[in-house]
């Protein structure tokens, strides 16, 4: 896949079968009783979604979010979320690994900048920089946002139900029946401490990620329209064809 | 891509906000998926036929999963049907990742096969008229008075002169307190006019 990934052709048609994958992917989490094997065999498509336990665990033992280090106990919002793996409403959590992504992504960004600086005469000649920072922008970042979309809006939303849950339990409401999911949620928050720096930050990036989906399609919008000619030389259209369609609808 | 986003939006909100009837959020998701389909068969959003072919597929498969996946809203006590529903979702499951390597795969390699003979071809193209371009601004007599100039000749006469540095055999002279500067100072060449430095050695000593 990374020779293909390379080549001069785009990967439109992978892209469509990952975003597929992905949807399929978090059918276990819809409010149905499931057999054992349907959820183990499921979890195998975790990783379109960017779920790797290895990124995972990683991240929670660098920021010691792991055994509610900063956060205090959390509950999962259902049964099946529980048995996805998604055990809490923290943002930073339910993201842990495509937040250890963006970590990777900032470190290669930093690295490539040094490199720029330093020895940016080596690579003066030609296009390099150029073709590099295409590549980052377009098949770093942006292909990134679009597939990493789904887990991120997912983990921005519950993120912003604790709050919601949290803010319910401060003013002393009943949280109106939705099954056992809720009986969890309400009984871990109203279990709650102070507010502790980890849990705003976390309702911080919950709140952000939300509203970025808006900004999103704002940069979009706003992109199309200023770099028009870029979009339309045949080296785009070829290489990633996929985005500027998606763009173009 | 508005449709994508929205698309996603409102399956996490379903997840998420719409956990209290199960009928009603898997009929909510199958709407969802049906009307992604219409829109991808009304649209054709991509470039490549074959891609809009296959995002449709993807969508029927998994409008086809989210029909099967309405047995587990049975209140099944030995899950005996369950587990046969969910073996044949797998099998669908199997199937869609199998027929969509099967095509990704091939087309990607035709495409890549593609692009590798359309740059021999720019390349080619690129050789040929470097050629003419050459072939166009070429002047005969210029050509001409280049192989006449000076540079056979100053092979010749460098090639002479390595020839005389190898053949040229050193003497020293008779005594020992000859200076350093009189053995170079009578190194010739072989071929030289003057007075060779062994017969003038010889007329000394006459």
């Amino acid at each position: 896949m990374l020779f293909f990934a390379y080549s001069k052709t785009s990967l439109e048609l992978f892209w469509i079968f990952l975003n597929t994958l992905q949807i399929i992917d978090f059918v276990p989490l819809l409010n149905l009783k499931m057999p054992t094997t349907m959820l183990l065999t499921f979890k195998y498509f975790s990783f379109t979604n960017q779920e790797f336990d290895i990124f995972k665990d990683t991240f929670m033992f660098l920021f010691n979010i792991q055994g509610g280090g900063i956060f205090e106990p959390d509950g999962p919002l259902n049964q099946n979320f529980e048995n996805y793996g998604k055990d809490s409403l923290r943002m930073i959590v339910n993201g842990a690994s495509i937040f250890f992504i963006v970590c990777i992504f900032i470190v290669i960004a930093a690295i490539c900048l040094i490199i720029r600086v330093l020895f940016g005469h080596c690579f003066a000649c030609g296009s390099f920089w150029k073709n590099v920072e295409r590549q980052f922008e377009y098949n770093g970042l942006l292909r990134w946002y679009v597939e990493s979309f789904l887990a991120l809006f997912l983990a921005s939303i519950l993120g912003l139900k604790a709050i919601a849950a949290r803010r319910q339990a401060a003013g002393g409401n009943v949280v109106s029946g939705v099954g056992d999911s809720t009986q969890v949620v309400e009984r871990t928050i109203v279990e709650v401490a102070p507010l502790g720096w980890a849990v705003v930050v976390s309702s911080l990036l919950s709140c952000l990620m939300f509203a970025s989906v808006f900004l999103f399609v704002f940069t979009l919008i706003y992109r199309l329209v200023r770099y028009k000619e870029s979009f339309e030389t045949r080296w785009m259209q070829k290489r990633f064809s996929s985005v500027y369609y998606q763009f173009r609808k | 891509m508005v449709v994508f986003i929205l698309r996603r939006v409102l399956y996490c909100l379903l997840l998420v906000f719409w956990t209290g009837n199960s009928l009603s959020q898997l009929v909510s998701f199958q709407l969802l998926n049906f009307c992604m389909l219409i829109i991808l068969f009304f649209t054709r959003p991509y470039q490549q036929q074959i891609a809009n072919y296959m995002a449709m597929f993807n969508e029927f498969m998994t409008f086809v999963v989210g029909c099967y996946m309405f047995a587990f809203l049975i209140d099944d006590k030995d899950e005996s049907v369950h587990k046969a529903y969910a073996r044949t979702i797998l099998n669908i499951l199997i199937f869609l990742c199998a027929v969509n390597l099967l095509v990704v795969i091939p087309v990607k390699l035709r495409e890549l096969c593609l692009e590798y003979y359309r740059q021999q071809r720019i390349r080619r193209l690129k050789q040929m008229a470097r050629v003419e371009r050459r072939f166009r601004e070429f002047d005969a007599m210029k050509y001409v008075l280049h192989g006449l100039h000076l540079k056979d000749h100053y092979r010749f006469v460098q090639r002479r002169k390595k020839v005389a540095m190898k053949t040229y055999e050193p003497t020293l002279g008779s005594s020992d307190s000859e200076s350093v500067d009189a053995i170079i100072h009578n190194i010739n060449f072989e071929g030289d006019k003057d007075v060779a430095p062994k017969d003038k050695a010889a007329e000394d000593s006459v």
